[in-house]
Order: C-alpha cells, then structure tokens, then sequence
C-alpha cells in the first residue's frame, strides 16, 4: 500500500448523518445510479471507454487465433485481465498482490467480473473454435482502470459487455487445412457471439445505530445505497453484490461479511436490481445499435463512392 | 442433464434424501488440544474438515507478516487459511498454492467472521484460522464456516452468534438441501450463513446461474437447514462444556 | 500534419494526470508524488526514487514495457529535480490507450509517453529542471525523412528515430536523449536530429497554448 485512503471521523460522521436523512453528497437518492456515460471508439471495434460519475474504465477486447486446450478442443479461449494498476489510486499498489486489503478488494473485483462474464456463459466459447482440437479464437478483454470513486464492480463489468459486444472479429474462410482471414476492408467483420448480458448491481449497507445493533436486535432499518462513491464505499458497514441479465436470471451473487441482513431485504433487492438491469440493458443495446448505424452508413458511403467512379 | 437420476418422481435425491434433509452432521471440539487454541471437527455427509485457531495472540507465527505496525487498532486481524489437499477430492487433483477459487473464499470467510467476532475485545491482536479438508463431498465453503465457528467457540473467542451455513442447489424447481458432489456438478447452488436463530443473512454465495424467482425458496429452505444445524452445533457446544465442567470440580 | 489532443488533470485520486493523443496513439499517465516509499529499500537518501509503471494496450506487461521503463527512467532522471524530494518516491504510472503501432516497434509509443508524462509532471507540480520533449520519424526507402510514422511507413522503412531535446526559450537546447534503428548515413542521421528539433519546437507552440489554457482556467480567480 503505497497510500492509506484515511477518512476522518468528522467526515464519516457528516456522511453518515445525511444518510440518515435521506441525503447523499451529491444531491443523488439512496437507490440511484450515478449518469452512466459510454463512449464507444469510433475508428475501431471493441474498445470503450465507460465512466460512472469520476469512476472511470476502459476496455479493450482483442483476438487471435491459438490452439485449444487439449481437454476441450471444441471450446475457444476467453481471458479477463483486471489487474488495478495505481494510475485510479495511488493505494492500489502495482505489481505481485501482497497480503494487503487492497490486493483483497482486487482478489474479489477479478473473481467478481470472472463469475459474472465468464462462468455465467455470457461469451460462447464454442463459437470461438475453428478447427476442432487444431485451432480456435482467443478473446481477451483488457481492463484498464482509470479513476476511482467506488463501485469499480458494476461500471467494470458493464465495461467488458459492452466491448464484448461491439468486438467485431475478422472474418475467415476455411480451406482445407488453411485458414484465410480477410481483412476488414476486404469482408465485413462477424461479431461474437454473445448469448445474454450480465449486469452487476452493487448494495452497499449501512447502519445509523452502529454494527453492533444490528448483530443483536431485530430491527432492520439498515440503509441501503447503490453505486456508492469512494467515501461511502469506505464507510459501508457491508456490501453485496447481484449479478442479473435481462431473463431475470441470477448469474452471481456474493455478501461477504458485513452487516447481517434480513432475507426479505435481500429480496427487495434482488427486485429493484432487476429493474435497473432492465434499464441498463436497455440503454446499452440502443446505445449499440446507434453505433452500428453510424458506421453502417460510413461504409455504404464508402460504395456509394466506389460506385459514382 | 446427466444420465444419473438426481431426484427421482418419487421424491428421493441420489443419496436417498429427501428434498428438505440434511446429510448426516457430526461435529466434535477440542480436537487438538496440544497445537492449538481451539480447534474442530466437521462432518457432513462424507465432506470433512479439521479447522484449528490459533490466537488471540500479538503476532503471526510466520514470519512473512511484518510487526505490530499491522495490527489493527479497532479490531483483531484475522487470517483465515484453507488447505485443501490433492486426496480431498474423488478424482486427486494436485491445486496450486495460489488457488483463486480457494483465496476468495478465504476473504469471504474472513469478512464474514470478522462482523461476527466481538472485535472491540481483541484490538490490536491476531487470530489465524487453518482449515485442512480432509474429505470433500460438496459443500466446502459451507462446511469450512461451520467448522470455524465451532473453533472460535472452542479458543474461547467471543461471539455474538452462531453462524451456520449450508448449500442449496435447485432442480427443476425443486430447492435441494445440502449438497453432495454430484449434485453440485450438475445443479447450480448457493450457500447461505445464517446468523443465530435469526433470519438474518451474514454470508451469500452464488456461482452459476439461477433463475431469480427461485431465490427466494432457496434461501427460505436455506435458513430452515442452517437453523437445525445451529441446534445441532449448539448439542455439541453444550455437551462439551458440560463434560469439561465436571472434569474441573 | 499531425493531430495532437491534449487534456490534462483529468484524474481525480492522483496529483497530476494527462491524456496525450497524437494520430492514432493514446497514451494516459499519471503522477503521484513525492509521497513515501512503499518499500524500504526505495528509500534514497539524497535524492527521490523514480518508481515508473507501463502498462500496456493489450496483455499482460513485458519485456518490452520493461525496456521502454528503463529507457524513460534514463530520460527523466536528468530533468526532475529529483534532489528536492529526499527520501521520497515520484510514481508515474503510464496506461497505453491505443497504441497505433505493432508490438515490434516502440518509437511513436516512447514519445508520445515522453511526452505526456512531462506534461503529467507540470500537472503534478514537480519540480524540473527544464522543460523537454520528443519527437519520431522515419527514413523511408526513397530516402524522404517523415515525420510521425503510420504503421506502413515504420513497417516499409529503412530506420526510424527518436530524439528527446530539452528546450530553453521556445527553441531546442541539449539533445537529451536518441535511439536509432535501422541503416542510415551520418548526414542522414544529423538532419533527422535537425527534422525532429523543429518539430519539437512547432509542438511545443502548440503544448504551451493549451498548458497555458488550462492554467488560465484553473486560476482565473487570479487572471481576473
């Protein structure tokens, strides 16, 4: 740790009380998002960059063609890298992960986007092969972590999905036993195949009287908040995580810890996380599709040229 | 779906369960009285897991975590450490000593045990957990949160409750209580930790996808198991305290 | 002529931040310092200790990011008043965007780091000794020395260039740093540093323009 991110009492306290009334630091609701803003290349496929407030992260997903793995010869290869680098933060410490908390915090961000994109099927890896057990597509997506101002999570994860689906991988023939790949001005580039998309919702948890209240009573008045900044992040007495996709299907979920929450406000939850996903979902795939159009009608410029000659 | 019939129309799991049934749970405490603070015994089904605390104490006993300048004023620092052997499993498998899957269950547990700990008490102190598993047969984060509490209750550590935890898969429908190896590979699953009696949630643990309707039968079947293992933890707890009670007079 | 964008203390967790483009390289970088080593034994005595991080487009850092550290480590060394801050590290941390050239090469990544990173450093606030920038080119088959090279003019080239100068008054002053690869003659080789000095001098023109334009902004309760 390069930097200890120390928060005085009197600012945690401040923090705190206007939780209580309702009030966050930045004018927001308790169960409201900050402005997701994505910002697609417009001269390449699969690179954005995404901002959550001062939170901010690209992504940049490339391919390439390798050999399989021997035990699963007709799957491709899919890699996340999310390592933080101390360019968001100077308390994210570069290099090997020591025994450290922010190493923790990185530990389960990496596992996090993993479950949720990976393991969740998100990719269809078996579209990746191209020769059984001979060769197939290799995609890994590269997180770079810009800013921090919490909730590195959700913003991470919606990062991968949108790049994912914008990627656009060259398109090939196969002959025999060459493979010819065209380049993207010879033939139009085919998209991976993506086969639903995950969306993190992150809660944070707190409690006005104290952690050890709750242990012990019955009340549950906690105060829930999502997309917490920094400071709240540093404050929360908890957090848990919901990963959904639009077929109201639960891909992850994680609460390490924290404060002991009741399962019907769990399920509350889960119910407002699925609205957001709906939303989110939405916002991503009109987002895309404008994106589509804009570089469509580039290209049928490009002909129309060609045909004016 | 698996040619091997996981819950028959009759309603009988692989093993001969019913939905609602717990594996057979055993626990013992003070296992190694010699090396450790506090130390357990798990056994669920054919998982079975040792689990030894060493602390409160003022430093690690491996060198490699620096002086006091790390301790924690507010609370103890606690390190939790899984070992999970290449025998464990049916099939031997040889894990690296940096398993990912493995570390974040780790600081799952540390994070929920240190909520559970009453931390003002140890301030400034360290305790280190070690889990060895010895046999494993579904179940593991579950299995491990169990066998912890019951080693913290043994070194004496105090707690505000009880944290159970047990692992829910879902077929067809159907929420299955308690997993086994087989289930768990072809059946998504959560594991839940229950605080006490209380309905109260303090661990959550998804993998695979689920459909979210289901949740709630899941973690509401979850909390009933997690309820009887607390009881049954609880037995174990009291019949040592008594037996070592009448050793002491 | 080539496009450059510069927008500078765009991060919020760091002392001094700037995204660099020029053509088709992005390059972001930040700067953190002078704060405490994390490690011991990056405490020097005298002077502080340049703790420099590249991170790469794509995959995972290697030799390559390796080299191009040293080589930026060896270019700032001379410019930072490094001795002001005893005992001290200076991070700079330098995120590849978009790298616009192949792996092979690192000529236009180096100087648009060079580049950007001094800016960062003015950001930041840490002290230098002079101001300095790079510049790259190439010398083509027929000869033509040009400028900012595309990927098919470094992959067609005979070699290619890179030059620090530092610069005083607007004008270049010292060479402080060049690398050459490829065959090329002493004449060539002397009118490829004189390409790149007047280069550096027209970018820097522009540079001061937008240096001055964010200063203006953030202290125009002083400019008022």
């Amino acid at each position: 740790m390069a930097r200890d991110f120390d928060i005085s009492t009197n600012q945690s306290t401040f923090v705190l009380e206007a939780l209580k009334q309702n009030i966050r630091l930045d004018g927001r609701k308790l169960l409201q998002m900050r402005d997701l803003d994505i910002h697609i290349s417009p001269d390449e496929y699969g690179y954005v960059e995404v901002s959550l407030g001062k939170t901010k992260v690209a992504c940049r997903v490339s391919s390439e063609i390798t050999k399989p793995y021997e035990d699963r010869p007709f799957e491709g290869l899919f890699q996340i890298k999310s390592e933080i680098s101390p360019i968001c933060s100077p308390f994210f410490e570069s290099g090997l992960t020591s025994n450290s908390k922010q190493s923790n915090d990185e530990l389960l961000i990496s596992r996090l986007i993993e479950k949720a994109i990976r393991r969740s099927g998100a990719l269809d890896v078996e579209s990746l092969c191209i020769i059984a057990g001979e060769k197939c597509w290799s995609v890994r997506a590269d997180l770079q972590f810009l800013d921090y101002d919490g909730n590195f999570t959700d913003i991470s994860c919606i990062a991968v999905i949108v790049a994912l689906m914008h990627y656009r991988k060259p398109d090939l023939e196969i002959d025999g036993d060459d493979i010819v790949l065209f380049n993207v001005d010879q033939r139009e580039p085919t998209p991976l195949s993506i086969l639903h998309i995950p969306i993190c919702i992150t809660f944070q948890f707190y409690n006005p009287n104290g952690d050890v209240e709750n242990v012990k009573g019955d009340s549950n008045d906690e105060l829930i908040l999502i997309d917490s900044t920094l400071l709240e992040e540093k404050i929360s007495l908890g957090s848990m995580t919901l990963t959904l996709n639009k077929n109201k299907e639960l891909c992850q979920m994680i609460k390490s810890g924290g404060l002991n929450i009741d399962a019907s406000v769990i399920m509350n939850c889960c119910i407002l996380a699925n609205k957001l996903v709906d939303e989110l979902t939405d916002k991503i795939q009109t987002l895309l599709k404008i994106d589509a159009l804009s570089r469509k009608s580039g290209m049928e410029r490009e002909l129309q040229v060609v045909n004016d000659r | 779906m698996s040619r091997l019939e996981l819950y028959s129309p009759e309603g009988i799991r692989i093993d001969g369960r019913r939905f609602n049934e717990l594996r057979q749970f055993t626990s013992q405490l003070n296992t190694h009285p010699n090396v450790s603070d506090g130390s357990s015994y798990v056994q669920q089904g054919n998982s079975k897991v040792i689990c030894l605390v060493q602390g409160p104490m003022e430093s690690l006993s491996n060198t490699n975590a620096g002086g006091a300048s790390k301790l924690d004023h507010n609370g103890p620092i606690l390190s939790i450490n899984i070992n999970y052997p290449p025998f464990a499993n049916n099939v031997r498998k040889k894990r690296m000593r940096n398993d990912r899957r493995l570390q974040e269950l780790c600081v799952v547990l540390k994070r929920c045990f240190l909520k559970t700990i009453v931390s003002k008490n140890y301030a400034r102190t360290v305790i280190e957990v070690n889990i060895t598993v010895l046999s494993m047969d579904g179940g593991l984060l579950a299995c491990c949160c169990n066998a912890i509490t019951l080693a913290l209750i043994d070194a004496g550590i105090a707690l505000y409750d009880y944290v159970s935890a047990i692992s829910i898969g879902l077929y067809n429908q159907i929420p299955l209580l308690d997993m086994n190896t087989l289930e768990e590979n072809d059946l998504s699953f959560i594991t839940i930790g229950v605080v006490g009696d209380s309905d109260k949630l303090n661990l959550v643990l998804c993998e695979d996808k689920l459909p979210l309707d289901n949740l709630e039968a899941l973690i509401s079947l979850g909390i009933e198991g997690c309820h009887r293992i607390k009881q049954l933890m609880d037995e174990q707890v009291r019949l040592v305290g008594t037996d070592l009670l009448s050793k002491k007079q | 002529m080539s496009s450059i964008n510069i927008n500078t203390g765009i991060l919020e967790q760091v002392d001094g931040s700037c995204i660099f483009q020029i053509n088709s390289t992005k390059i972001i970088s930040s700067v953190t310092g002078p704060i405490e080593s994390s490690r011991i034994k990056n405490e020097i005595p005298t002077r502080a200790y340049l703790d420099i991080n590249i991170i790469p487009e794509k995959g995972v850092s290697s030799t390559r990011e390796s080299l191009l550290e040293t080589k930026l480590n060896k270019i700032l060394k001379p410019m930072i008043n490094l001795n002001l801050y005893p005992r001290q590290s200076i991070q700079i941390v330098i995120q590849v965007l978009k790298s616009g050239e192949f792996r092979d090469y690192s000529i236009t990544e180096l100087s648009t780091i060079v580049n950007c990173v001094y800016i960062s450093l003015l950001n930041s606030g840490i002290s230098l000794k002079s101001s300095f920038l790079s510049s790259c080119c190439v010398i083509l088959q027929n000869n033509e020395i040009k400028l900012n090279p595309t990927i098919d003019d470094l992959k067609s080239c005979k070699s290619n260039h890179i030059a620090v100068f530092n610069l005083k008054n607007a004008k270049t002053d010292e060479l402080i740093y060049c690398d050459s690869l490829g065959s090329f003659s002493d004449d060539q080789f002397f009118k490829v540093l004189n390409y790149c000095a007047t280069d550096i001098e027209h970018n820097n023109e522009f540079i001061r323009k937008s240096i001055a334009n964010t200063i203006e902004k953030d202290y125009i309760w002083k400019f008022q």
